[in-house]
């Protein structure tokens, strides 16, 4: 295994020890076996690293920055002389402003502390398609969410495959693959934190919302089997409130019809693509549903419901219960916009 | 290089200062697909098509993040 460490670090290294912050025992002599003995040392892959650090700057002490990590952590990092600090260009700390992300490398000094080499804030790297180019900004998408970047005079540089970074943004194509850096800019009324939440949020009320239709789907089907191949469909559709409806004769074949809309659009609902029409199908069979059921107690109060099984309990407040869950459901499915 | 699965451990050098860091695969990626041909150069070193994403953590022990991507190379061990 070959130890290789870098002429920067090393001189950090040295320089860190001569700002006088202590950082002199934290690295042990500075003798260069020492040194690169301790450059070849890295956390078992995969665990956190103790010398680095990321979160949001929640408050600034002079050279101190508080930090809160994503994962809860709270982090101190002692900014010194020789800190390096990015901020959409190599800059100052005091650009770092509280609400700003941050990542940070350093080397821990005997109190815990880490001393800060190198922060960088706000920083983003995103892989991303281009949407349409204007004047000032790119509409990008990153993972079908939709980032502005807007282009700094002056600072924003195109690379083409290999070619060197030039400022010249014409040759940009809509539709194209790019990596974008830059800095984000947070927002003084929402801080990133909560957007983050706000975001998962919405993911998570958006999965509930796509494993609606395969609920749905499956309970019509089923519903569905009964009416069409059950082999007492035709008493069934006696006892139900049909023959009041429709007339005597036609309530068997009425009851068959609603069993194959309902296997249509159930699997419609289970199948690929996921359209919004398949779940307003099932709102409007839902609402329909519904009013036949109210009409059949309030009517016909002895008539069964014919729903799923074959009871023939007449149509009780449970039932009417069951077709306003179904409703509900069916309503929910529609503001799915992805399949399960 | 071979395929790989999550949890494989392989050190990556950076082709422009010579740091290395050993990582473990996590995660799938990233798309090369979009960027095929794709160099990266720094001094005279260049290399082409992207083999791998770091997380910042392990991206900063080798290269300033801001520099995004870098020439590399990936060995085992």
């Amino acid at each position: 295994m070959t130890t290789t460490m870098d002429r920067r670090s090393l001189l950090t290294r040295a320089a860190l020890g001569a700002t006088g912050l202590v950082a002199a025992s934290a690295m042990g002599s500075l003798a260069p076996e020492t040194a690169f003995a301790a450059g070849s040392q890295f956390p078992e892959p995969g665990q956190p690293d103790p010398n680095f650090a990321e979160g949001l700057i929640t408050g600034r002490n002079s050279d101190l920055l508080q930090v809160q990590g994503s994962d809860g952590r709270l982090h101190r990092i002692q900014l010194t002389g020789v800190t390096s600090v990015w901020k959409l260009r190599p800059t100052t700390i005091d650009q770092a402003r509280i609400g700003d992300g941050l990542y940070a490398r350093g080397v821990p000094m005997p109190d815990g502390t880490p001393a800060a080499e190198s922060v960088w804030i706000n920083i983003v790297n995103l892989t991303v398609s281009i949407e349409s180019i204007g004047r000032s900004a790119l509409q990008l998408d990153h993972n079908g969410q939709k980032v502005v970047g807007y282009v700094q005079p002056g600072l924003t540089a195109a690379v083409y495959n290999g070619t060197p970074a030039v400022s010249d943004l014409s040759m940009l194509t809509v539709g194209r693959h790019a990596q974008v850096i830059g800095a984000w800019r947070p927002r003084s009324t929402s801080r990133p934190s909560t957007r983050r939440t706000e975001r998962e949020a919405a993911m998570f009320a958006q999965q509930v919302a796509a494993a609606q239709p395969l609920l749905i789907g499956v309970l019509l089907l089923w519903s569905s089997y009964g009416k069409v191949a059950g082999r007492h469909s035709a008493e069934q559709a006696r006892r139900t409130a049909l023959p009041r409806l429709v007339g005597e004769e036609r309530a068997a074949p009425a009851y068959r019809v609603v069993g194959v809309v309902e296997a249509v659009i159930g699997s419609a609902l289970l199948l690929p693509p996921a359209w919004t029409v398949e779940a307003v199908a099932a709102v409007a069979l839902a609402v329909g549903f519904t009013g036949y059921l109210v009409y059949a107690k309030i009517v016909v109060p002895e008539a069964s419901c014919g729903c799923l099984g074959t009871s023939a309990k007449p149509v009780g407040r449970r039932a009417v219960g069951r077709a306003l869950l179904l409703l509900a459901t069916a309503l929910i499915a529609t503001t799915a916009n992805s399949g399960w | 290089m071979t395929r790989r699965t999550c949890g494989f451990r392989h050190s990556t050098t950076n082709l422009c200062n010579g740091s290395r860091v050993v990582t473990s695969i996590a995660d799938c990626g990233p798309r090369t697909k979009s960027f095929c041909g794709e160099q990266a150069c720094w001094g005279g070193t260049c290399a082409s098509n992207r083999i791998l994403d770091l997380t910042p953590a392990a991206f900063s022990a080798i290269a300033s993040l801001s520099a995004g991507l870098i020439p590399g190379a990936i060995d085992v061990g």
